[in-house]
């Protein structure tokens, strides 16, 4: 994951396109693992640090 | 021949790409022999024959798609290297890029994996005409996705492949062949089933369907009477020497090796599932062979794609057609389609290249 700033450097255009493409057609929604292999989303876990969002919401609660 | 007919043959990637743009159909004809459907725009990488780089030190080998795989071959062996998963099938006609989009392995698969673990890196030119590196030129390599893999078998309906990286090995220092003779298939399938569970690490273990195993072992020379020894223990009878020439294994496999008629199979198995291939599709066929310890079938048989198609969806099985006078590329059940259709979609929008499943 943190190479991934790097992934344009090593490939073009049409092949990161390529990859965009085959994940759309496998997870068209991008609900699994968003922003861990291709460049373009913030891992979501990268901005949600301490609490999970539903906690803070108060929708969650620990015990 | 129809009047219409015409091989492209590219002599730059622009020039490729502009082919696969303007076409409503590509075929890739690698073989002078082959017929192509009308309407069609045949392709041949003639063009594209370069090794493009060697590195016998680094252990990889990156080559053009259009060279012959029996070049590649001799190229690799002039500095001790080879491609352990022993391509099968090659004639003079076999190109790389054939090579992969085919699929094959040959028996010494057992070993040291297949052909797609020996895939580093791949471009190829989709069905859009964009030219799409993949995978990279080092062994250690994690970017992106895996689509060098993908392509490995896809039958050219997913792009024309134009370069390939491989990984190589050095060559063993010798080989040895030796045969054991079993009276049923039964025994035969339960000694293979005792080596895959042996400490053994052999080159290539085969079985045919009257209960012949076939082992290749490779290494040092002094040590093979040990280990020979020791696999006659395992055993529990003598062994034959099949031969020493490590060629009886590419040449035995060879399409000639089964009868030129008919059809010539390839399906998926496991050193278990062999023994239920065997009972059920023996009235089906003519030839059988259990290949890279059982988890490769190699069928031959004079029945129609028709009634094999049907027996296999009845027994939950698909076969890759490797020889043989039909259109069909695979046979019998589609469970992976759901996931192949939306790679082909992903890939070659407008149907241009060929579809390994029946419309």
């Amino acid at each position: 994951m943190e190479k991934k700033a790097f992934m344009p450097e090593m490939f073009s255009e049409a092949d990161l396109d390529a990859f965009k493409r085959i994940r759309q057609a496998i997870d068209p929604h991008e609900i699994s693992n968003r922003g861990k292999m291709l460049p373009g989303h913030e891992a979501p876990a990268l901005s949600h640090s301490g609490p999970h969002p539903l906690e803070k919401a108060g929708i969650i609660s620990r015990m | 021949m129809e009047n219409d007919f015409k091989l492209h043959e590219p002599q730059t990637i622009a020039e490729l790409q502009s082919l696969i743009r303007e076409a409503s159909i590509i075929s890739l004809n690698t073989r002078e022999d082959s017929p192509s459907p009308p309407n069609t725009i045949t392709l041949s990488l003639s063009g594209f024959q370069k090794i493009v780089e060697y590195q016998p030190e680094e252990y990889t080998i990156t080559v053009e798609a259009g060279a012959k795989v029996s070049d590649v071959i001799s190229i690799l062996d002039e500095q001790g290297q080879y491609l352990p998963f022993d391509p099968p099938f090659i004639d003079k006609y076999s190109t790389i890029g054939g090579m992969i989009a085919n699929g094959y392995s040959g028996p010494g698969g057992n070993r040291y994996g297949i052909l797609r673990d020996f895939i580093l890196g791949l471009t190829f030119i989709d069905g859009l005409g964009n030219r799409i590196k993949t995978g990279g030129k080092v062994v250690k390599n994690a970017a992106g996705f895996d689509v060098p893999k993908l392509m490995v078998g896809s039958q050219a309906s997913l792009g024309v492949i134009t370069e390939a990286t491989f990984k190589v090995f050095p060559l063993p220092e010798t080989y040895r062949t030796i045969l054991f003779r079993f009276d049923t298939f039964e025994s035969g399938h339960a000694a293979l089933l005792a080596l895959g569970r042996s400490r053994f690490t052999l080159d290539a273990l085969d079985l045919d369907s009257q209960g012949s195993l076939v082992i290749r072992l490779s290494g040092q020379s002094d040590s093979m009477d040990v280990r020979i020894q020791a696999l006659e223990t395992l055993i529990g009878r003598s062994h034959e020497v099949f031969s020493e020439d490590k060629s009886i294994w590419t040449t035995s496999l060879k399409l000639q090796a089964f009868p030129q008629a008919g059809l010539l199979l390839k399906i998926p198995s496991s050193p278990t599932s062999i023994r239920k291939i065997e009972a059920e599709l023996a009235p089906y066929s003519t030839q059988r062979r259990y290949s890279i310890g059982g988890f490769v079938s190699w069928i031959h048989s004079d029945n129609s794609v028709c009634e094999l198609s049907e027996l296999l969806q009845k027994l939950d099985l698909a076969a890759q057609i490797v020889s043989g006078d039909t259109i069909e590329h695979v046979i019998g059940t589609d469970h992976p389609r759901a996931f192949y259709d939306r790679i082909k979609q992903a890939l070659d929008p407008q149907r241009k290249f060929a579809n390994i499943y029946k419309k």
